[in-house]
């Protein structure tokens, strides 16, 4: 230990928004670049891969937009991840007026994965099967047949192991809704892979 | 002897959750970055013009104003002017001893 303390010169986050908020809008990529991952990392747990960039540049473009009501008392990660989820949150909203939404019922194929799964003998090979890209098409593809409002509480409580006042502080929402939504989402996962084990139960 | 219905479903939801966790975060190009920029520039550009809009507004009134207050004021002082001289040249007129040129 040499004793010197270790100074950063980086800006801290107050004192890039206050520029940016006096005039300096060039900072904000700053900003941007310093959240990136963070905001990246959010936006992934909700929409698939294809709609990550566009759903991000919208999380940041807002952030700039209401950055004057960000009041400082809160860390600004937090209050940027609020504005991500309600980003993602809009985003299925539009897909769903669109109608483009490409929900499809379990099939037989995911039918075999399912029994692969549940004749994992062990963790290992459990985890395995878990990171193939096949367990992810077959999450979004359950997921993509739940309304938005239930998608993202799914997500953000059991997903993301959120408590359900956590989500609803990131949805704006009730605590009550959120609950009430989480339990009525849960159900309806269940639902739609129940077919998954019909033939063995 | 098979897990009951519910415990299998548990086992999925429980391979969701993981699967979850394992997703990866998008990595962001300098594209990207400049684009978003851009759009906050051209939002801060608008937010700029509206803040403005009240002003020109303003200025554009007070112009108004002192351009009506001038055309005005030349006009009364124009009547005023010709008063002045019809009245003079009545008094002119009238007066038999300015027109002669008699001492």
């Amino acid at each position: 230990m040499t004793g010197e303390r270790v100074v950063s010169t980086e800006p801290a986050d107050e004192e890039i928004i206050r520029r940016v908020l006096a005039g300096e809008i060039d900072l904000f990529a700053g900003l941007m670049t310093r959240y990136q991952d963070h905001v990246g990392r959010i936006v992934a747990g909700h929409v698939p891969r294809e709609m990550a960039g566009e759903v991000a540049h919208d999380a940041f473009v807002r952030a700039y937009r209401s950055l004057s009501t960000y009041s400082f008392r809160t860390p600004f990660a937090h209050w940027l991840a609020t504005i991500a989820v309600r980003a993602c949150y809009d985003a299925w909203r539009t897909v769903l007026a669109r109608k483009d939404t490409p929900a499809g019922a379990m099939g037989e194929e995911n039918q075999h994965w399912a029994q692969r799964l549940l004749a994992a003998k062990s963790d290992e090979h459990f985890q395995d099967m878990v990171r193939q890209q096949e367990t992810h098409d077959l999450l979004h593809k359950a997921l993509a047949q739940l309304s938005p409002e239930n998608r993202m509480v799914l997500t953000l409580v059991h997903l993301e192991g959120h408590s359900v006042r956590e989500a609803a502080e990131l949805l704006g929402w009730t605590v009550v809704n959120v609950k009430v939504r989480a339990h009525r989402a849960r159900h309806q996962l269940r639902k739609i892979l129940e077919p998954l084990i019909e033939d063995r139960a | 002897m098979k897990p009951s219905k519910s415990k299998q479903l548990d086992t999925l939801e429980r391979a969701f959750a993981r699967a979850h966790a394992f997703r990866g975060a998008p990595v962001f190009s300098q594209p990207w970055r400049d684009g978003v920029m851009r759009d906050i520039r051209l939002d801060a550009g608008r937010e700029q013009t509206l803040l403005e809009l009240p002003n020109a507004i303003w200025r554009a009134a007070a112009v108004v104003a002192l351009v009506s207050a001038v055309f005005v004021g030349s006009a009364l002082t124009w009547n005023a002017g010709q008063t002045d001289f019809s009245a003079l040249f009545t008094m002119a007129t009238a007066d038999s001893t300015l027109m002669s040129g008699a001492p």
